[in-house]
C-alpha cells in the first residue's frame, strides 16, 4: 500500500487533507439518510454481520460461565430443581387449564358483542448478547436476528412483563431498546381506570415517567399499568409497570407521575419475541 | 518466510479488534461512564506510527464498525473519528517528537472534539445524553495514553517492519 506516497493524498505537513474532506461528506450524508429515512436499514444489517464476532467474543465468558455451572452442578441440586419445576409446571398448567375456560368464554361473550376476536400472537425465546447501559441510552443485543425472521418494531416481552422493542436487525442479531430508553414511549392504560397515556423511559432501569396525566386523574402509587394497544406496536393487556409516586404539580397542567418497570430488564438471559398473527418465526 | 509481510497488518488488526470488544464489553453501573474511548486511542497510535499506511479511511470504516456495534447513528463515531485520525496524521511529526505528556495533552484535544461531536450529533438527532457520560471518558483516555502509547509501540516494534 505504497499509494500514500502519492503527495496528493498525504502531504507529510498538511495531512490527508482531500481523502478527509470526502470522507466527511459521506459520514455526514450517512447520518442524515439514517436518521431521515429507512434507506440504509440493509447497509446496517451488514455492518452487524460484520461486527458479530465482536459481539459473540464478548458474550463467550458468560456464556462459558453458563455452561460450567450447569455442567458442575450436583445430581442433588438437578433432582431438587426438577422436583420444584415439576410443581411447577403442574401449577401452571392448572391455571392455564383456567384461563382456556376463560377464553373461550371471553370469545363468546366477544361473538355475541359482534366484535373481532382478537389475533392471537405466538412468542419465540432470544437469547440476551449483550447490554448497553448508558444514561441516555439503553439498549440490548440479541442472539436473532434475521435468520428467525425477527424485523424492526417488534415487541418484546419476559415472563413479568413488556421488555421493550427492536430497533435494528442484522442477520444473525438484533438490537432492541428498552422501554426505559429515554427515546422509548410505550402506550399504557391504568387497568384500575381504563386510562390511556404514555410510559416514557427515563433512561434509569428501575423507573418509568408517565408525563402526560393531568394534575387531577385518578392515579395511585400501586396502580398496575398494561398496554394499550394503541399505535399498533405492542400488544394490548401485557403488564408494563406499578405506578410508585404520584406528586401533583399545581403550577403545571400534568402531575409528575413515575412508575416501577415489572419487566427484569438489565437482568434476564431470556426474551421472548413477540410475533403478531399470521407474520411468524421459521421454526 | 512467506507470510512474513502480513504479520503487520494482522497484529494492527487484532489490536482494533481487541479495542472494539472493549468497547462493547458490559461493565457495572459506574464503569459505563468511565470507559476509555479505546477505539480512538487506538486509531490515535497507529496514525502517529504509521500515517501512510493507517490513516482517515481506516478510522473511518472503523468508525462506522463502533456505530453498528453501538446502534448509535450511522456515520456518528465514523465522522468524529475521521477527524481524530486527520488530526493525528498532521501532527504525527511534531507528536512523535513531544515528550509523553506533552502528547497525552494533544490526545486529550483530539478526543475533546471527537466526544464534543458526538454529543452535538447525538443533540441534533434528538437523542438524550449527559455530558459527563461524554466527557467524563476522555479524561480517562488522556490519563490512561501512556500506558496505551507503551503497549502498542511494543507491538509495533514486535510485529511491523518499519
Amino acid at each position: 500500500m505504497r499509494f500514500a506516497r502519492d503527495h496528493r493524498f498525504f502531504h507529510p505537513e498538511r495531512g490527508p487533507v482531500l481523502r478527509t474532506l470526502v470522507l466527511v461528506t459521506a459520514a455526514v450524508a450517512l447520518m442524515v439518510v439514517d436518521h431521515h429515512y429507512q434507506a440504509v436499514a440493509n447497509a446496517r444489517s451488514v455492518l452487524m454481520a460484520v461486527v458479530y464476532p465482536v459481539e459473540w467474543l464478548v458474550n463467550a465468558p458468560t456464556a462459558a460461565g453458563h455452561a460450567l455451572s450447569t455442567d458442575l452442578s450436583s445430581r442433588r441440586h438437578l433432582l431438587h430443581e426438577n422436583k420444584r419445576l415439576k410443581r411447577d409446571l403442574l401449577m401452571a398448567q392448572t391455571e392455564l387449564e383456567r384461563l382456556n375456560s376463560l377464553k373461550q368464554e371471553n370469545t363468546r361473550l366477544r361473538h355475541l358483542l359482534n366484535a373481532v376476536a382478537e389475533m392471537p400472537g405466538r412468542v419465540v425465546a432470544a437469547g440476551i448478547l449483550a447490554v448497553d447501559l448508558h444514561p441516555f441510552q439503553n439498549l440490548v443485543t440479541l442472539n436473532a436476528g434475521h435468520n428467525l425472521g425477527v424485523h424492526d418494531g417488534q415487541p418484546l416481552l419476559d415472563a413479568e412483563g413488556v421488555v421493550g422493542q427492536i430497533v435494528h436487525t442484522g442477520p444473525m442479531s438484533a438490537k432492541a431498546m428498552l422501554i426505559t430508553d429515554p427515546a422509548s414511549a410505550v402506550p399504557v392504560e391504568i387497568q384500575r381506570t381504563g386510562l390511556a397515556t404514555l410510559a416514557v423511559g427515563t433512561g434509569s432501569l428501575n423507573e418509568l415517567s408517565l408525563p402526560y396525566l393531568p394534575n387531577n386523574a385518578d392515579v395511585k402509587p400501586g396502580d398496575r399499568l398494561i398496554t394499550s394497544g394503541l399505535g399498533g406496536r405492542y400488544p394490548r393487556g401485557y403488564p408494563v409497570a406499578v405506578v410508585t409516586d404520584v406528586a401533583p404539580q399545581p403550577g403545571d397542567p400534568f402531575a409528575r407521575v413515575s412508575a416501577r418497570p415489572l419487566a427484569r430488564l438489565g437482568r434476564e438471559h431470556q426474551v421472548l419475541l413477540y410475533f403478531t398473527g399470521k407474520g411468524g418465526a421459521k421454526p | 518466510m512467506k507470510g512474513r509481510w502480513l504479520r503487520g497488518p494482522v497484529a494492527v488488526a487484532l489490536t482494533v479488534f481487541a479495542a472494539l470488544v472493549l468497547t462493547v464489553v458490559p461493565m457495572p453501573g459506574w464503569g459505563e461512564v468511565v470507559r476509555p474511548l479505546w477505539a480512538a486511542l487506538v486509531v490515535f497510535y497507529w496514525v502517529i506510527a504509521l500515517p501512510e499506511r493507517f490513516s482517515v479511511g481506516l478510522a473511518w470504516i472503523v468508525g462506522l464498525l463502533i456505530d453498528a456495534l453501538t446502534g448509535s447513528l450511522l456515520g456518528a463515531h465514523a465522522l468524529a473519528l475521521t477527524l481524530v485520525a486527520f488530526l493525528a496524521a498532521r501532527w504525527h511529526l511534531k507528536l512523535r517528537m513531544f515528550p509523553l505528556w506533552q502528547q497525552s495533552l494533544a490526545v486529550g484535544v483530539a478526543l475533546a472534539l471527537y466526544a464534543f461531536l458526538l454529543f452535538w450529533i447525538d443533540g441534533m438527532a434528538g437523542r438524550m445524553n449527559h455530558p459527563l457520560a461524554r466527557f467524563l471518558p476522555v479524561a480517562v483516555s488522556v490519563a490512561l495514553w501512556p500506558w496505551i502509547y507503551a503497549l502498542l509501540r511494543a507491538v509495533r516494534r514486535r510485529f511491523v517492519p518499519a
